[in-house]
């Protein structure tokens, strides 16, 4: 029990030591540690983007720039949090002008109705699925930016509203408002669209 | 309300599921992030490429111009020609007069020039004798030490040496090639006379006694005059001159010990030094 004890501390201990090794090159501006990051997180990364802004072009930009901008603002990472809620953080900083452009190309998209469907087993489920979720895309689109990535971030990512606070940088209580108010507008939105 | 909060549950989920697609896309950005942060290195390596030789250059210009002195003069003149500094005031015992221009100054009337006996004023050329000494009489309109904001100037090191100490009301230090000591004032000027004596005994006419005693007159009278400080100096040049070296020493160990903020510091060290020899 005690070597398995010691073994595990070891193990973790040697994950700290990489970690530490990972920021260290990070800082120096490595773009090999970059690309280590992003194999390790993109998908997190990707996945908050695309719920956030609602589009895939989008979402890469915003993926791209958090990458991009991760040797600098690494500066700023005091080990508070994971390597991974780091980097969504990152994402909340940049994506105010990322969710305006994609709610601007959404609205005009909708006009036209170009919007690319996929094929599927399932089409009807898919189909009811799609709707409700482009329902609350567009639905988020009317949301403030701080209460739609408190949205995400605690409906759709389930994360807890402390998390949700260090990754914004405000207090727990805040991101609760936030909840609540964009809660209740988008139970007001998807019932003016007839959702039920 | 059930039905509201279901339909919301319903559409977050369906929302995370959608999203949580995996994206064929994604090699594609790791590969636009790699290609955005190489760019970027090339640019910062590119911009440190201009701005370092740039950086470099000015730094050596700077300096030279520190060490030269041409750096405060420029400044100073960039300051009075902007606006930023106040044109240099007349000094306190001359009637105020404008001060003239650079262009105007080679042409203008000299009116203590023209009061003056026309003898009394050294010729332009009167400095080379002055330069083969071996510590030439380098001047400085405000020389007292025991003014402090005079001192303070002079710690910013002795000016060129064409330029002349004998400028009485506007300090035209920006004119150092001016070699008439002829001030830009109609007053009569005793101290100014008292100098200009002692000057012309000392490079004019190079009787170093009569200096001598001309340079005692005008620092009995004028200990902390305007320009005591040459008047000093040339004094210990005449005890040199003489051979007076235990008095020539002692006139000259103010100036090697950097009392006068390094005016004639190292002449004055240098003299010191074949004195002893």
């Amino acid at each position: 029990m005690d070597e398995l004890l010691s073994l595990t501390r070891t193990t973790l201990d040697a994950a700290e030591d990489e970690i530490e090794s990972l920021i260290a090159r990070l800082e120096r501006g490595d773009p090999l540690a970059v690309g280590e990051v992003y194999d390790l997180h993109h998908n997190a990364v990707r996945a908050f983007a695309k719920r956030l802004v609602g589009e895939s072009a989008a979402a890469e930009d915003l993926v791209h720039e958090v990458f991009v901008t991760l040797p600098k603002a690494i500066r700023g990472y005091r080990g508070d949090s994971s390597l991974r809620t780091f980097l969504i953080s990152i994402a909340v900083n940049h994506a105010r002008h990322h969710v305006r452009a994609a709610t601007r190309r959404r609205r005009a998209m909708e006009k036209l109705a170009l919007e690319p469907e996929r094929p599927s087993d399932d089409p009807e489920r898919d189909a009811r699925r799609r709707e409700l979720a482009r329902a609350l895309t567009r639905a988020l689109d009317e949301l403030p930016l701080d209460q739609r990535v408190a949205f995400v971030l605690c409906e759709v990512e389930e994360r807890t509203s402390r998390e949700a606070g260090l990754i914004v940088g405000v207090p727990e209580a805040t991101i609760r408002t936030r909840l609540f108010h964009a809660k209740k507008k988008l139970r007001a939105m998807l019932e003016q669209e007839g959702l039920r | 309300m059930t039905v509201e909060r279901d339909i919301l549950d319903e559409a977050v989920r369906a929302l995370r599921e959608t999203t949580a697609e995996e994206e064929p896309g994604h090699r594609f950005t790791r590969a636009r992030v790699m290609a955005s942060l190489h760019q970027g290195k090339v640019r910062r390596r590119t911009r440190l490429a201009f701005v370092l030789p740039l950086a470099a250059s000015f730094v050596a210009a700077s300096a030279w111009g520190v060490s030269s002195g041409k750096a405060q003069a420029f400044f100073k003149e960039l300051g009075e020609a902007v606006g930023i500094l106040p044109a240099t005031p007349p000094t306190d015992d001359k009637p105020a007069i404008p001060k003239p221009r650079k262009g105007e100054r080679q042409s203008a009337p000299k009116p203590a020039a023209t009061e003056a006996p026309v003898g009394e004023e050294p010729p332009a050329e009167e400095e080379a004798p002055v330069e083969e000494t071996p510590a030439p009489a380098e001047q400085k309109p405000e020389p007292s030490e025991t003014k402090p904001a005079e001192t303070t100037e002079l710690t910013t090191g002795p000016r060129s040496s064409a330029e002349k100490p004998e400028k009485p009301a506007p300090r035209v230090t920006s004119s150092p090639t001016d070699p008439s000591p002829a001030p830009v004032t109609s007053a009569p000027d005793p101290e100014l006379e008292l100098y200009r004596e002692a000057h012309r005994a000392h490079f004019q006419d190079q009787d170093t006694l009569r200096a001598l005693g001309a340079w005692n007159r005008y620092l009995e009278r004028h200990p902390n005059g305007r320009f005591a400080l040459e008047a000093r100096y040339n004094r210990a040049l005449c005890l040199v001159r003489l051979g007076r070296k235990d008095e020539a020493r002692a006139a000259l160990a103010p100036f090697a010990s950097g009392r006068y903020g390094g005016y004639r510091e190292r002449e004055a060290n240098e003299l010191i030094e074949a004195l002893s020899k």
